[in-house]
Parts: structure tokens; C-alpha cells; sequence
């Protein structure tokens, strides 16, 4: 299968020389690494706003091939680029920098229309749409950014640490927007964080950069768990598992995995909010515990069958990755220590449960 | 002798003219420096504001040097006579040349505090580097831009050194304010000149009272990239 995006391209930073060579299948694509790895740079290369040398494609679009002396203007690559830092205009309103990329050539007026009216829907911006930009906050600048780029109609979005200036209740607001353009708009994008949680939930898969080179690739959790990457990982590494909802109770919410088992759901905390259909959620690797048989007598709601596919060791701990019981794989890392591990005799195809309370379930709705 | 009114409207119309005559190439310069690093980018800086801080008969020296018959736009080297001293446009000249520093300057730091990231934002939003600049730079700048033409303006204005090395003290003919008052002083017309200066007070303090509600921080625009 033809890869979506092929990178091969150089640009010079000032401590090193960045050079992005990687190609990938996934749509939706994290690049992951630490402040001034150049991620930011290769992000702003792609949008032709850092001249870099090689070869940028992105479907079926050829961005830069230094080659066929191929080099898009940032004003013709159609990429929606959402920079860290917002750069909303501030001489504008709301409405007029959501409008700010529209432009008659580009396509009809209707879709144009229907458009601003998706986005200004899907990131609730309707009582927002006459403010002045000073008026508003972070949380509000992030999600007219997410808009005017959406609304500028690009065939790939180009996000750049969506939530890293924001705090911690307002990137649990701003997660589910993004989720809803992913799923609503299916947009093709690239993004870049250093937080392993915002990639695995919005990425199919992961690039690391470490002083400009691609190191390591793969699905979110391949990546995460890997024994170099998983310790350096600033907030506890969480397993996000796609739950359809059974049953929404005051008491309790039933759920299960989407090609699981009904009659064996999982047990969440009672739900906030009107009744949905699926809910994400997301599992420390701290707050799991691995039993040989089920327990019994056990304050713990969750008691999951699964297999034991690999035994990661780590410096201080072991990474026992499990895999349910459902028709397609559905991976789950859970730490241990590594003295656990050994008492248990734990080893791969061992076939064992995972336990956690309802409580040890994030949800990010 | 001029009158009082006439003084006034000649020097006003050459500030005027000065200022536009400075204002069309160096705000382009002015961007250009703010905005691109080059060879040569700091030499350049500072020739052009030199005449800020030397003494304005060396600046008026100089450009005699340069318009006398023999000089490198003289009448022997081009061939043809620019007929500019002693006259108004040798006053034209002398402001011009002495406003510049303070127009560039204040133009160029209007551009450096428009965010060099909403230019490339407007880019990426399919924006030319033009269109970027008509729709968001300059907006965003404006006010400082006026600033710096109100700046030069009242520069002009008060020129005296280097015009009256070039254009010399004519009445009627090259004499400015500035001029006028120094002339009413040496000729014991106090009254006069106390009645000059009040006009250059007047003019003065309204333009530099505009100039401040221009240079005013803009808190409406700060802390937009957080």
C-alpha cells in the first residue's frame, strides 16, 4: 500500500540539522519528542513556512520536491496549520478570523457556507462569533484557531502542541473537539505534542524525533511502551480503549469493547451528561493489577480475561502487555514491579485477568 | 519682510513636503529592516541615523558639499544644474534629510511589534505576501506608521542648522520658522519672535500630543499569542 505521507527533507536548526526521513500509511499522524527535538520545525517545514530541502508529500500532494525543483508557496499547499501560540488576528473579530482563510477560488460559495457552519457547530463558537480576540480565553483562542484553519478548507491539518497552553481542565474541553473534527470531518492530520495521552487518543501513528531524526515509529502504544520511551514519559502512561455504552445508570455506567462481549461489560463511574453511545477511555498502566485466577471477595468491579502477548523490562519496573479477548487485537500495558512478575511467573501466552476499579477509568468524553 | 502667516504656511507646506519626500522610500526601508536580515543590515541602519546625532550644521556641511559645483551632484559632475541651493528646495532637502532617522526608526519598530507569525498564519491561509501585508501588517501597524510621519513632521518643522547652512535665512524665499525667530531675536524684534515661537509651540505640542495617543500601548493587541 502507498504510503500517506513521505517526508525526506533537511532544514538547519541552529544546534543540529533536522532531517525528517519517514513515511506512513496513517492519516492521522503524531509526531512525539521532547522541546526542541524539531518537531515545531518539521511541522512549519511542511507548511512551507521553514525553507527545508527534499521531499514533502502528503497523499497525493507534492509539497516540495527539491528534486523536480518542486516547491509550494505556504499560500498554495492548502494546509490548515494551527500554531502553538494561536496567532489569531487581533484586529479582527471572531467571525472575521474564522473567516480570514476563505477564499472564492478555492471552492463554491455553499461548501464554503456549509463549512463555517460545521465548524462553528462542532467547536461551538455561535456565541462567540462577534467578540474581539483580546476578550477571550486560552481556551476559546485554541478552538477559533482549530476553526479558521478548518474553515480555510485544507486537504491536511497541521497541529502544533494543541493543548500545551492550556491547563488541565481546559485541554479536557478541548480534547473532545478534536475528536469531533477527526470523526466529523475526517481530515487528515499531523500532530505534534509532547503528551504520549493526546497522541494515542487522536493518532493511528506515532513518529518519535530525537534531535531531528525519526527514531522510532508505530502505534501509539508500540511506541509508548517501548523501554527508552515509556520512563521518559512525563505523565503516566494511559491505555485508551473505544468503549461502546451498554447501559447509563445514576449508579454506574455498563460498557464494553467495541467488538467485545456484551454480556461480560466493563464498569465505569455514572456518566455526567445526556446519554451517549461510545465513550474513550483512558487506564493508567499504574492503576492495573494482573491475577492468575479471579479474584473473589475484591472491591475491584473489573475483572477482564486477557493473554499475556510480551514482557517489557524497564529500569525500575516491568511492562506486562496483555491482549483481550476480542476479534481484533486490543493491546493493554500494565507496570508492574518487576519482583511481581517473577512471583507470578508471568510469562508470554500465559493466559490471565486484568483488574481495575470503575474509578481508575479516565473518561474523555 | 514676510509676514507672520506667510512664514507659517511656507514652512508648514515644505515640512509637509519634506515629509512625504522621506515618508515613500523610508517606510519601505523602514519594513525592510524590521522584517529581513541582509548584508550590510546594520551599517545601513546606522548611516541612516546618523543625522539624529550629528550636529545638524555637519549634516548641512555635507550637503553643501555634495549639491556645490563641484561636488558629486553638482553642476560639473552631472552637467546640468539641480538649481537646489539657496533655495526652497534646498529647505525641502535639509528637513528631509534630517527627519528621516526619526521616521525610519519609529516605522521600523512599528513593523518589529507586528508579530512576525501572523504574517506566515496569513500565508498558510492562502494570503500573498502582499495581501499578508495590506490585511494584516499594516493595519497592525498603522498607528505607529502615523506616528513616525507626525515624528518627521515636527522634525521639518523645527529644522534650522542644516537648512540655513544650504537654503540660507531668505526672506521671503528660503526663511522658515525656525529661522524667522532667530532672525526677529537678532534684530532686537522680540515681540515677533515671542509671537514665532508661540505658533511653533502651538503646532508643536498638537503634533507630538497625536504622536503620543499613536505610541500609546496597544494592551488590545499584547498577550494575543498566549
Amino acid at each position: 500500500m502507498k504510503p500517506f505521507y513521505k517526508f525526506d527533507f533537511q532544514l538547519p536548526l541552529g544546534a543540529f540539522d533536522l532531517h525528517l526521513k519517514c513515511q506512513s500509511q496513517a492519516t492521522m499522524l503524531g509526531l512525539f519528542g521532547a522541546s526542541g527535538c524539531g518537531k515545531s520545525s518539521s511541522l512549519k517545514a511542511i507548511a512551507g513556512l521553514h525553507k527545508a530541502f527534499g521531499t514533502i508529500r502528503c497523499g497525493s500532494h507534492v509539497l516540495l520536491d527539491s528534486n523536480l525543483g518542486i516547491d509550494l508557496d505556504p499560500a498554495e499547499r492548502a494546509i490548515g496549520y494551527v500554531p502553538q501560540n494561536h496567532c489569531l488576528f487581533p484586529h479582527w473579530n471572531v467571525k472575521r478570523n474564522l473567516l480570514a482563510g476563505q477564499r472564492p477560488g478555492h471552492c463554491d460559495a455553499l461548501a464554503r457556507k456549509q463549512r463555517f457552519e460545521e465548524a462553528v457547530a462542532i467547536l461551538e463558537l455561535a456565541p462567540l462569533l462577534t467578540r474581539r480576540i483580546h476578550q477571550l480565553s486560552g481556551g476559546e483562542r485554541q478552538r477559533i484557531a482549530l476553526g479558521r484553519a478548518l474553515c480555510a478548507m485544507p486537504d491536511l491539518l497541521l497541529l502544533d502542541e494543541p493543548m500545551a497552553s492550556l491547563d488541565a481542565s481546559l485541554k479536557q474541553r478541548i480534547l473532545p473537539f478534536l475528536l469531533r473534527v477527526r470523526e466529523e470531518l475526517g481530515m487528515p492530520m499531523i500532530i505534534v505534542s509532547h503528551n504520549p495521552i493526546e497522541l494515542q487518543l487522536l493518532c493511528e501513528e506515532v513518529i518519535v524525533v530525537e534531535r531531528g531524526q525519526a527514531t522510532t515509529q508505530g502505534s501509539p502504544l508500540e511506541v509508548f511502551t517501548q523501554a527508552q520511551i515509556y520512563p521518559g514519559i512525563a505523565t503516566a502512561f494511559e491505555n485508551i480503549l473505544e468503549l461502546n455504552i451498554i447501559e447509563q445508570n445514576p449508579e454506574q455506567t455498563l460498557a464494553c469493547l467495541q467488538d467485545a462481549n456484551p454480556a461480560q461489560p466493563i464498569v465505569l463511574a455514572p456518566i455526567p451528561g445526556p446519554s451517549r453511545s461510545h465513550i474513550r477511555i483512558g487506564l493508567a498502566a499504574s492503576d492495573l493489577l494482573i491475577a492468575l485466577t479471579p479474584p473473589v471477595g475484591i472491591s475491584a468491579r473489573n475483572i477482564i480475561a486477557c493473554r499475556i502477548n510480551r514482557i517489557q523490562n524497564l529500569p525500575t519496573a516491568c511492562l506486562v502487555i496483555v491482549q483481550l479477548q476480542t476479534t481484533t487485537p486490543t493491546e493493554i500495558a500494565a507496570e508492574l514491579t518487576s519482583s511481581a512478575v517473577q512471583e507470578l511467573g508471568l510469562t508470554p501466552g500465559m493466559d490471565t485477568y486484568i483488574v481495575f476499579k470503575s474509578n481508575a477509568a479516565r473518561l474523555y468524553l | 519682510m514676510s509676514t507672520t502667516l506667510e512664514i507659517i504656511t511656507t514652512t508648514v507646506l515644505w515640512a509637509i513636503t519634506a515629509t512625504c519626500l522621506v515618508a515613500a522610500p523610508g517606510l519601505p526601508i523602514a519594513y525592510l529592516l524590521a522584517r529581513h536580515q541582509f548584508p550590510g543590515h546594520r551599517i545601513l541602519s546606522t548611516l541612516l541615523s546618523l543625522p539624529m546625532v550629528l550636529p545638524p550644521t555637519a549634516v548641512g556641511f555635507l550637503l553643501l558639499q555634495l549639491l556645490a559645483d563641484r561636488g558629486l551632484l553638482g553642476r560639473e559632475q552631472l552637467g546640468i544644474d539641480l538649481d537646489i541651493l539657496y533655495t526652497w528646495k534646498a529647505v525641502v532637502l535639509a528637513c528631509s534629510v534630517m527627519a528621516a532617522p526619526l521616521v525610519i526608526r519609529t516605522a521600523r519598530v512599528s513593523f518589529e511589534e507586528v508579530d512576525p507569525e501572523l504574517e506566515q498564519m496569513a500565508r498558510t491561509l492562502g494570503y500573498s505576501r502582499l495581501k499578508s501585508f495590506i490585511r494584516v501588517t499594516l493595519p497592525l501597524a498603522w498607528k505607529g506608521l502615523l506616528a513616525a510621519v507626525l515624528l518627521g513632521f515636527t522634525r521639518s518643522l523645527g529644522e534650522f542648522g542644516a537648512t540655513v547652512m544650504i537654503a540660507g535665512n531668505i526672506p521671503g524665499k528660503t526663511q522658515t520658522l525656525a529661522s524667522a525667530i532667530y532672525s526677529a531675536q537678532q534684530s532686537g524684534k522680540d515681540e515677533r519672535a515671542l509671537l514665532l515661537v508661540a505658533v511653533a509651540l502651538l503646532v508643536g505640542f498638537v503634533a507630538i500630543f497625536l504622536t503620543e495617543i499613536c505610541l500609546r500601548p496597544n494592551t488590545k493587541n499584547k498577550g494575543l499569542t498566549r
